[in-house]
């Protein structure tokens, strides 16, 4: 262990310097909400890598448990008055204590395998699909209800607009939610765009594993990930990956979350969509609202078609964080309970009934959701508002 | 009991400390969920011959929170139900794990909230407010937590349970216990008077082109018989700070700046908005803002109350002083602070409760530099001197902790101090509940230890 401690060093001491104990970010750490504890609080995660890099507390499984424990969900960073880029400090240390090998480890490692090779997740795919027809894949598992076969892309080729864009389709993303990417396709093409999709050329983009802690394999991926010159935008309808390939991308093209792509043309979506008499409660994405900032937009862009409520949580982690409900299944299965007491109250506070959907932005977020039996048919934004689109206009996802 | 007292070292390095810069250190810490829990916690550490000490969010400044050498550490947070809310009556039952801004929350779709509500108000207890008398900016006008409180169930020291209230008991102690700094036992759980949200809120930003026109300007207001619902003050380099972070629109060519906020029916509150805009422009206001929406208010109050923290982008470590000075001292003793930090070579910022006179300076050093907490300490004792010269008081809200317990003798008597231990020891003869805070060495026979390694005040 000591000499993982020692790789503490490459946390840089003015980002945990930053931080001054003031503990403003406890109640928007979803841990420290489920716990009550110091230690399952962003607060005392960088109290203690600081103290184990300073040599003055040791690497013990106390404090392993503590960082291990970490979602990642980045929603202390906005509350931090004082600037603390959490995601500088918690990053490095998640690669360095993955260095473990058990069964839990080495299946999450399979898992991560499998989404970067397209052809054995679609095979994965199709037997689940059967699996949960024959009604013999476990229910309580965050896997939504799969196709065997998916829908194929019926791309507008006719179309000569100027207005392109590329569409990544992504790995999880379009092996089990297809439907979405139909959808994004119609509203982008009710807006004049010609739109491309990316393919499998592009697969995965590594936020998982980057997230899981596999900061070289990620890495990897990333590097793969093709950088036209002279490309047009891209758009992302997966909240975790748009915040990941923003970055990856940064130097190469625009990125944008579909939801902020949406937003800029809402005055356009005010006319071809038409309004509908049911109420979504949206769930936010940490990726979408605490990484990237994108959370008003949401909710905007949904009421021009819906009634639309917002959950009272401060945007808090349901508890999915890429693979952490896999890998920390005690602690995720606590916070999503929490987000569904929440949705349970806000619920019950309108009238039982009276909520249609769960609108959720990341397909993380809807799977882990989706597998604890909820009565609300969980969906993504943009499906809802393909739904809206006016028959005439509606053309692709049929 | 000993089963879920916790004792591995990283979790107790982590509450021995609150927000302030002291650290503590304590043998165990438990986190009951029940009433019968925490008594059960306190049985177990008289038996054990040990001390203890209630925790809520550790946001505390004054040290009130950091365990002494061997302490049971009993951290309230997992008691953080709301038990009752009664709207008829505006009052609710809670556990003291509850935090301050939840509450409000809950209570709002009554159209109701806690009014008191300190800048730390996301993240602190129900329970830490009642051990510290917590104050915060709209307390000016509702009045600080002591008078919210309806209620209080409390395990007292010997491990018995006892209900403090107005009415089902001899003596009225609930004065008593709020404020006590954890020193009388335990509450776990509190009734707490709700007050109505504002039918009409107008929030003003006005800037000053010295400190000076706005202390006056302060003093101006109240005496011609407005209480705005809050009336803080910024300066300059703190207004700078908050704007980098916040964006609020704060004026930043201003020396300093005032948030004037009123409430009430709709006429009286734009009746008095526009005597604080007259008097405030007879004062020189160089600029006058009033908050077009709820965003905009918002916004302001997020400003305000996260200042503290904006620190850390000029220097890693700060200590934010609490004091309370007369509103006419107030521009007199603000300079003096400022030559203060200026002889010690610290930079100072000013954002304080104007209304009340509660000035909080903060100095902002870098603890790694050699001596500068000697600086640092004589600096604010510096400022303790000159508040209490001034007809001030030592602490406004943060409480006295173990931060300002060797200033108590400054203000009090030997005979108030002895006063005090007797009616401390009525409630914990055996000065097990949080001891070594509050009152000086040598006020009581049973608080003669030093202040915990690594404290520096």
């Amino acid at each position: 262990m000591s000499n993982i401690a020692g790789r503490f060093q490459l946390v840089n001491e003015e980002d945990l310097n930053t931080c001054v104990n003031c503990g403003l970010c406890l109640p928007h750490c979803p841990t420290y909400r489920v716990t009550g504890e110091d230690i399952f609080s962003p607060r005392g995660r960088i109290n203690l890598i600081r103290s184990v890099k300073h040599g003055d507390l040791e690497l013990t499984k106390d404090v392993v448990t503590a960082l291990d424990t970490c979602i990642q969900c980045m929603g202390c960073e906005p509350a931090c008055p004082s600037g603390v880029k959490y995601h500088e400090i918690i990053s490095p240390v998640k690669a360095e204590l993955h260095t473990r090998w058990n069964l839990r480890d080495a299946t999450l490692r399979c898992g991560l395998y499998v989404v970067t090779h397209m052809r054995t997740l679609r095979f994965f795919t199709s037997a689940i699909s059967v699996a949960q027809k024959l009604k013999v894949f476990p229910q309580k598992l965050p896997v939504p209800k799969l196709n065997f076969r998916q829908p194929h892309f019926n791309i507008d080729a006719e179309s000569s607009s100027k207005r392109e864009v590329l569409l990544y389709t992504g790995c999880v993303m379009d092996a089990w939610y297809r439907n979405v990417h139909l959808d994004t396709i119609a509203l982008l093409e009710a807006l004049g765009y010609s739109v491309q999709v990316s393919g499998d050329e592009y697969g995965c983009c590594g936020a998982l594993h980057e997230h899981a802690g596999f900061a070289q394999v990620a890495e990897k991926i990333q590097s793969k990930i093709p950088r036209p010159t002279n490309s047009s935008m891209m758009v992302v309808n997966s909240a975790g990956c748009s915040a990941s390939l923003k970055k990856t991308l940064a130097e190469n093209r625009v990125v944008l979350d579909i939801n902020e792509l949406l937003h800029l043309h809402i005055e356009d979506l005010q006319k071809i969509l038409v309004r509908q008499n049911e109420t979504v409660l949206v769930q936010e994405p940490c990726h979408l609202r605490h990484v990237q900032g994108i959370s008003q937009e949401v909710k905007e862009l949904l009421e021009i078609s819906f009634t639309v409520t917002q959950l009272e949580d401060d945007g808090l982690c349901c508890g999915a964080g890429g693979s952490f409900s896999f890998s920390q299944p005690v602690m995720a299965t606590a916070v999503r309970q929490r987000k569904i007491d929440e949705i349970d109250r806000v619920i019950d506070s309108i009238s039982p009934h009276s909520v249609h959907y769960l609108a959720s932005a990341n397909p993380g977020c809807s799977s882990f959701l989706s597998g604890c039996g909820f009565d609300v048919e969980i969906a993504h934004p943009v499906s809802l508002l393909a739904q809206s689109l006016r028959p005439r206009i509606s053309g692709g996802g049929q | 009991m000993s089963g879920v007292v916790h004792t591995n070292t990283a979790e107790l390095f982590l509450v021995g400390q609150d927000a302030s810069n002291m650290m503590g250190d304590p043998a165990g810490v438990c986190y009951p969920t029940s009433t019968a829990e925490v008594q059960e916690a306190v049985r177990w550490a008289r038996a054990k011959g040990m001390t203890f000490i209630a925790r809520g969010a550790g946001t505390g400044l004054a040290g009130g929170a950091i365990p002494t050498a061997g302490s049971l550490v009993i951290c309230l947070t997992k008691m953080n139900q709301i038990r009752s809310i009664d709207v008829a009556r505006r009052s609710a039952w809670v556990e003291p794990g509850v935090l301050n801004a939840d509450l409000s929350r809950r209570t709002s779709r009554h159209g109701l909230h806690f009014a008191p509500d300190p800048s730390s108000q996301q993240s602190c207890t129900i329970g830490g407010n009642v051990a510290n008398n917590s104050g915060g900016p709209h307390c000016l006008s509702e009045g600080v937590t002591s008078a919210h409180i309806l209620a209080l169930e409390v395990v007292l020291p010997s491990g018995e349970v006892c209900i403090l209230d107005a009415e089902n008991s001899l003596f009225d102690l609930r004065g008593a216990f709020v404020g006590s700094e954890g020193m009388f036992g335990i509450a776990t759980a509190i009734e707490v008077r709700l007050v109505q949200n504002p039918p009409h809120v107008s929030t003003m930003v006005v800037g000053f082109a010295s400190v000076h026109e706005g202390a006056m300007a302060v003093s101006a207001i109240i005496a011609h018989g407005i209480i705005p619902s809050a009336l803080e003050m910024m300066d300059a380099p703190i207004t700078r700070a908050v704007e980098e972070y916040v964006h609020a629109g704060f004026p930043l060519d201003a020396a300093a700046m005032l948030i004037v906020e009123i409430d009430g029916l709709e006429h009286s509150v734009s009746h008095g908005s526009l005597e604080v805009k007259d008097i405030v422009h007879r004062f020189g206001a160089t600029s006058f803002r009033v908050a077009k929406s709820s965003a905009e208010r918002a916004l302001i109050w997020k400003g305000r109350k996260t200042a503290f923290g904006a620190i850390a982008r000029i220097q890693p470590n700060y200590y934010l002083h609490d004091t309370v000075v007369p509103r006419k001292k107030l521009a007199e003793v603000l300079s003096q602070v400022s030559i203060i930090a200026a002889q010690e070579q610290l930079q100072v910022m000013n954002v304080f409760h104007a209304g009340d006179g509660n000035l909080h300076p903060i100095l902002m050093f870098d603890k790694r530099v050699d001596g500068v907490m000697d600086r640092v300490h004589r600096a604010g004792s510096e400022i303790v001197r000159v508040s209490l010269e001034a007809g001030g008081v030592l602490s406004g809200e943060h409480g006295i902790g173990l931060e300002k317990r060797d200033f108590m003798r400054w203000m009090f008597t030997e005979n108030d101090l002895l006063f005090q231990q007797k009616l401390r020891s009525a409630f914990d003869p055996e000065g097990i509940s949080n001891p070594h805070k509050v009152l000086p060495r040598g006020s009581g026979c049973a608080d003669m230890s030093s202040i915990p390694p690594g404290s520096w005040v």
